[in-house]
């Protein structure tokens, strides 16, 4: 069960930190004005780092045939990332988008009445200030 | 805690004439490690950068608690029900104090709430993916927050800098200065360690406004 619910987030998590470094749109300025400290791949590679050895602890394997200790730069080098996907996903096609929107809508819709009421609360109480003073 | 370097293309708009001597001071700032105030004079692409990154992390933690949410009535035992529980109004609160913080740049919480719903905002593609078994939530806690403290950390690390707080020199970050410091957490935690992996080294997690006394 573990090991199905890494086998379906490795991918996923690892494209959380953004397009390849040599991809990437905005990190110049973004890097100029310090907003972004480190790069997607650097990051990225920092979370490889942290995470395979705890997967092995736990006794698990990571859903990657490439996946190697790299010697000479002390880092684990993973397999390609199916960017594909991640362009799919932000495109508003991956497996939950439609429902997480429909959700969040109806959650907006429900609370209607919660903004009218409280915006109905505010004028009242500033007209009975209106009216003390 | 949920943030994505999302890398949307920029949209293309006319150069910003803006006056230049101000723009220099505020890079000058931005080079001497100064903090940037909401109220103080700042480049408008500064600003639309902030605001859009803000926002789409407060989206994103309005969304992140969907895919946990899930598992809320179906949790396993009272005890986990309870700290999932905990877990998603916390990721709401995260999201609250974001819009809040956006709201300070000069955009409304409706402007940026409306933007969300109405598919133009961004959230992290991670809460696209669903949530099948109770396993899952695991997942979410050790990978997706993981990945997310990942990408928090240096910018936490670097806003709380020396200048500001002579215990942070040399970028060593005691647990007094808002951080929780995973093995104290452990250390804490010893009594629940069947429940999880443990950590092989500490690891400095949590943001300032995730702090409990121990």
């Amino acid at each position: 069960m573990a090991q199905d619910a890494l086998n379906r987030w490795w991918w996923p998590c690892l494209m959380m930190f953004g397009p390849p470094d040599n991809i990437s749109q905005h990190s110049d300025q973004s890097t100029a004005w310090k907003i972004k400290r480190f790069s997607n791949d650097d990051l990225r590679q920092k979370f490889v780092d942290a995470t395979v050895p705890q997967a092995h602890y736990l006794g698990l394997t990571l859903p990657d045939a490439d996946l190697k200790w790299n010697e000479n730069t002390k880092h684990w080098d993973y397999g390609t990332i199916d960017w594909n996907e991640f362009k799919q996903v932000l495109a508003g096609n991956g497996p939950c988008n439609r429902d997480r929107m429909a959700a969040r809508r109806k959650a907006h819709d429900d609370g209607a009445w919660v903004r009218e009421a409280a915006a109905a609360y505010a004028e009242k109480q500033k007209a009975r200030r209106a009216a003390a003073a | 805690m949920y943030t994505q370097a999302l890398n949307a293309a920029p949209e293309a708009e006319a150069p910003f004439i803006e006056d230049a001597g101000r723009a220099a001071h505020f890079q000058a700032r931005i080079d001497a490690d100064d903090r940037i105030e909401p109220n103080d004079w700042m480049p408008a692409a500064y600003r639309k950068t902030l605001t859009r990154q803000i926002s789409q992390h407060a989206h994103s933690e309005i969304v992140g608690m969907l895919p946990e949410g899930n598992w809320i009535t179906r949790a396993p035992t009272l005890r986990r029900k309870a700290a999932l529980l905990a877990k998603v109004q916390d990721e709401c609160g995260h999201g609250l104090y974001l819009y809040a913080a956006a709201e300070t740049l000069g955009t409304s919480r409706e402007e940026l709430i409306d933007a969300m719903l109405s598919g133009k905002a961004k959230y992290s593609s991670i809460f696209n993916y669903p949530t099948p078994t109770w396993t899952d939530i695991g997942a979410i806690g050790w990978l997706v927050d993981g990945a997310a403290i990942m990408n928090q950390i240096p910018l936490l690390l670097w806003s709380l800098r020396a200048r500001h707080d002579p215990r942070l020199q040399g970028r060593v970050v005691p647990p007094a200065s808002g951080l929780r410091d995973h093995a104290h957490t452990v250390a804490r935690h010893r009594g629940s360690e069947g429940d999880g992996a443990g950590c092989a080294e500490p690891l400095v997690v949590a943001v300032s406004d995730d702090v409990r006394s121990a």
